[in-house]
């Protein structure tokens, strides 16, 4: 469903993502990994729109759509959430998932003002959806909280919440399980196998290897911006080039 | 559902108090026209909040869409001999497209940048009107400006004026209300809150800044061209860097973001300011101390003080009675 094509972006001298290409098919759960610095965020904002390709394509279903601005691949079907938490803080946690629901809206200035049955309908009726997400991420209790006085972990939920909203087909987790314990990484990884069910393609990029092989089910390796293993979590955990891009090669003597 | 009880219970009290309020100035001219005055304050306040308050744009130039509305409503009605009921309306859609074609630059800009970028065009409608001799009549400004009529009915006293106007702030209040909680309203705290995130889920962060300079340029200049009309005599005086500042004030001091924050504001500073008629030279100096006492003891202004005294009192009586 989606394509990279022979990405690449440089930042001055820095090439970020090197030639990257890759395709990620409809329902899997794909884990994009490698060391600090790899490229994957980078991968995530050439892919949402945040930055734009020196050359290479990405392609959506058969449209190229790389360059767009995020606003409209979002609505697109590509949802994201953030390494370092991006949520409206002064909202409450139900308003947050509101506003995901943007894009599947269309309710205008004027049809707020004078209130039209259509608008309060929608209303009605993302209020109920955004109810289930809530419940269905297990945030259902906190809905009228401050995003801002949620724990981590529950920002982190809340983040996929929102993300949700806006009915993506294609799902990108940036470190989803960053700053979580050990029970929450657990539940989070029942989470992703939930959204995988719902039909969601969900793209990974996390540091928790556990995690990763517990949830993924292809994966692509990158190093210094460039793709060097991609395939089932079994056969990446014993190639040698990994290994030695995560540890550092042996010493020849 | 009791967030909203709540608001409708409060609504119903403001109303009470204006009522009284009414009835005791059925004797006082001069209160009647404060009045007025803490009206068509908090329309452009209110204008300004939406800007300021809810999408986080700043603006110290908003004395140009006031001046806009009230020029343009005067020059309509005076000149082109249009009914000021019409006329007003006119001269807040030309102050409304003004604002669209400012936020075209100024949406891409943030924080300093776009206070510069206010301030200048607050200056060049200034000048503009100070110097266009045959349009404005300069320095000397319009008198003589027709009063509103409505119906074969003209609202030429204070106290007809001031209902006048309480029922168009209430509109424009529960407008303001409804955008608010409505998908654009959500849109606008969210490009406040995280432009990044706003972006990301699907809004058109640029399409809602100027959404939002239309809106707030619309109803400034609508209290422009409602304060020409009730006071008939307009001058370049009135739209100074002053009157930006003191909208600015106003909206710090009442409290940003809030419903209630705009009203609150623009009648204290109002009455203050009346209160200190014979200090106008200190004007500015008030207005000063004004700024210093939300930066230093009310950062949320005085709704921010009336809700952390509204938690206390619940979470001292609210258990009990539970």
């Amino acid at each position: 469903m989606l394509k990279l094509e022979n990405l690449t972006v440089q930042f001055g001298g820095l090439t970020a993502v090197n030639d990257v290409t890759t395709e990620i098919e409809k329902g899997a759960i794909f884990g994009l990994i490698g060391p600090n610095g790899a490229g994957k965020t980078t991968c995530f904002n050439l892919i949402t729109g945040v930055c734009k390709p020196t050359s290479g394509k990405v392609i959506l279903n058969g449209k190229e759509i790389q360059g767009l601005p995020p606003y409209k691949i979002n609505e697109l079907g590509i949802a994201r959430t953030y390494q370092n938490i991006n949520l409206f803080k002064k909202m409450t946690v139900i308003e947050n998932v509101m506003v995901g629901c943007h894009t599947k809206t269309t309710s205008g200035l004027t049809a707020a003002i004078f209130k039209v049955r259509k608008q309060r309908e929608e209303e009605k009726a993302i209020i109920v959806k955004c109810m289930d997400i809530l419940k269905f991420m297990d945030l259902a209790e906190k809905a009228d909280y401050k995003a801002s006085n949620l724990s981590y972990g529950e920002q982190r939920r809340l983040e996929i919440s929102r993300a949700l909203a806006s009915d993506p087909a294609l799902l990108l987790l940036d470190e989803p399980a960053a700053g979580m314990n050990g029970r929450e990484k657990e539940e989070l990884t029942q989470t992703i196998k939930k959204i995988s069910q719902k039909g969601i393609t969900v793209l990974l990029v996390e540091h928790d290897m556990r995690l990763v092989m517990s949830v993924t089910n292809i994966i692509c390796v990158l190093n210094f911006g460039k793709k060097i293993a991609f395939g089932s979590p079994e056969s990446i955990q014993n190639n040698e080039e990994v290994i030695t891009a995560y540890l550092g090669g042996g010493l020849d003597v | 559902m009791l967030k909203k009880l709540r608001q409708k219970r409060i609504s119903i009290i403001v109303l009470l108090i204006v009522a009284i309020i009414c009835a005791f100035m059925l004797k006082e001219r001069y209160l009647a026209l404060v009045l007025c005055f803490i009206c068509i304050n908090t329309i452009a306040v209110t204008g300004l909040d939406i800007l300021f308050g809810y999408t986080g744009q700043v603006s110290f130039g908003h004395a140009a869409y006031y001046a806009i509305g009230a020029y343009g409503s005067t020059l309509l009605s005076m000149k082109a001999g249009i009914p000021p009921a019409i006329s007003i309306l006119m001269a807040s859609l030309i102050s409304m497209v003004l604002g669209m074609i400012i936020a075209i630059p100024a949406a891409k800009l943030v924080k300093h940048f776009l206070s510069l970028l206010t301030i200048a065009f607050g200056q060049m409608v200034y000048i503009f009107i100070s110097i266009t001799d045959p349009l404005t009549n300069g320095y000397s400004g319009i008198m003589a400006i027709p009063h509103i009529s409505l119906f074969g009915y003209t609202f030429t006293s204070n106290q007809s004026n001031f209902f006048l106007l309480l029922a168009i702030t209430i509109l424009v209040l529960i407008a303001k209300n409804r955008i608010i909680k409505s998908r654009v309203g959500r849109a606008f705290i969210a490009v406040r809150e995280n432009t990044q995130a706003a972006n990301g889920m699907g809004i058109n962060v640029r399409y809602y800044k100027i959404m939002a300079f239309a809106i707030s340029a619309f109803l400034t200049g609508l209290a422009g061209a409602l304060y020409a009309h009730l006071v008939c005599f307009i001058s370049p005086d009135s739209f100074t860097n002053t009157t930006s500042n003191l909208f600015m004030t106003m909206l710090l001091f009442g409290g940003i973001g809030s419903l209630a924050g705009p009203v609150i504001g623009s009648a204290i500073l109002v009455i203050v300011t009346e209160l200190m008629q014979s200090f106008v030279a200190y004007q500015m100096l008030i207005y000063a101390i004004f700024i210093l006492a939300v930066l230093f003891y009310l950062p949320n202004g005085v709704i921010g003080i009336l809700d952390t005294f509204r938690a206390k009192v619940k979470n001292k009586f609210g258990k009990k009675a539970e």
